[in-house]
């Protein structure tokens, strides 16, 4: 069986930058995620939407990340948000408490036109 | 429903096994119970077995989990047994506990004990099990 994967593509719309996520985020993988969030936001990018079109799965490992990103995000005066999650991860985003701290939008366009 | 069913698989102590371990669970309980339950199930032992490669065995790469579901009447039951450290999850969250903000870890334990009974023993050898059994009248449950 393989091992989860989780490629990361970025897109920037205006001031907000889109992370494409694609594969699962679990434990082994969440460290990627953290990597390239915080490498976009030493370069000044505050305002991020994760598009989850291509996730299949997260755990709390991917969870806790986000939770962080969106503490260092928010001490800058930025904001994160999270568009097109299937219906699974949905729930454990509702499950773990994070629909409270962050805004899921249906669609991408929608979350950045929020966010700009 | 596959009554008395029983599989056991091995695990080493690397984070790459988690998606083995998942998607083990998922074919074991796969067409019995409804597609949100299985997810839930499938996440529990995750959350489980993340953990104790995080927490219980830490850099020992020499470690190993037991991972023994059985199926009866509507119920799964899924054993995690390993031989770190003693350790008993169940003394550090409850169920119900909300994460601070900002903080990355202290999501797992609390989903999988909403979702699970959970129980923690001494195994015979002196390790770890921990034993997490999904009940089809569970209030928490799709199919209620």
């Amino acid at each position: 069986m393989a091992e989860a994967v989780l490629k990361i593509t970025e897109n920037k719309n205006g001031s907000v930058m889109v992370l494409e996520l694609a594969g699962e985020i679990d434990a082994h993988t969440a460290p990627i995620l953290k990597e390239s969030a915080e490498k976009k936001i030493s370069e000044g990018n505050v305002k991020l939407v994760f598009n989850f079109a291509n996730c299949t799965y997260i755990s709390s490992a991917g969870i806790g990340v986000l939770n962080a990103i969106l503490n260092s995000v928010k001490a800058k005066g930025g904001i994160i948000a999270v568009s097109e999650a299937n219906k699974t991860i949905t729930d454990t985003f509702k499950v773990m408490y994070f629909t409270k701290k962050v805004q899921l939008y249906i669609e991408t366009a929608a979350a950045v036109k929020d966010l700009q | 429903m596959n009554s008395g069913s029983f599989r056991s698989v091995t695990l080493i102590n690397s984070l790459a096994e988690l998606s083995r371990a998942r998607a083990e669970v998922a074919s074991f309980i796969d067409g019995h119970v409804p597609e949100m339950d299985a997810s839930h199930i499938v996440l529990s032992v995750d959350e489980a077995v993340s953990n104790i490669m995080r927490h219980g065995y830490g850099e020992n790469t020499d470690g190993v989990i037991i991972l023994e579901m059985y199926s009866s009447d509507g119920s799964f039951k899924f054993t995690l047994s390993d031989t770190a450290p003693l350790y008993n999850p169940l003394e550090k969250i409850s169920a119900q506990e909300e994460p601070a903000d900002g903080a990355e870890g202290g999501f797992g334990i609390g989903v999988y004990r909403r979702f699970m009974d959970v129980r923690y023993e001494v195994s015979e050898n002196g390790g770890n099990r921990l034993i997490l059994k999904w009940e089809k009248n569970n209030e928490n449950n799709e199919s209620d």
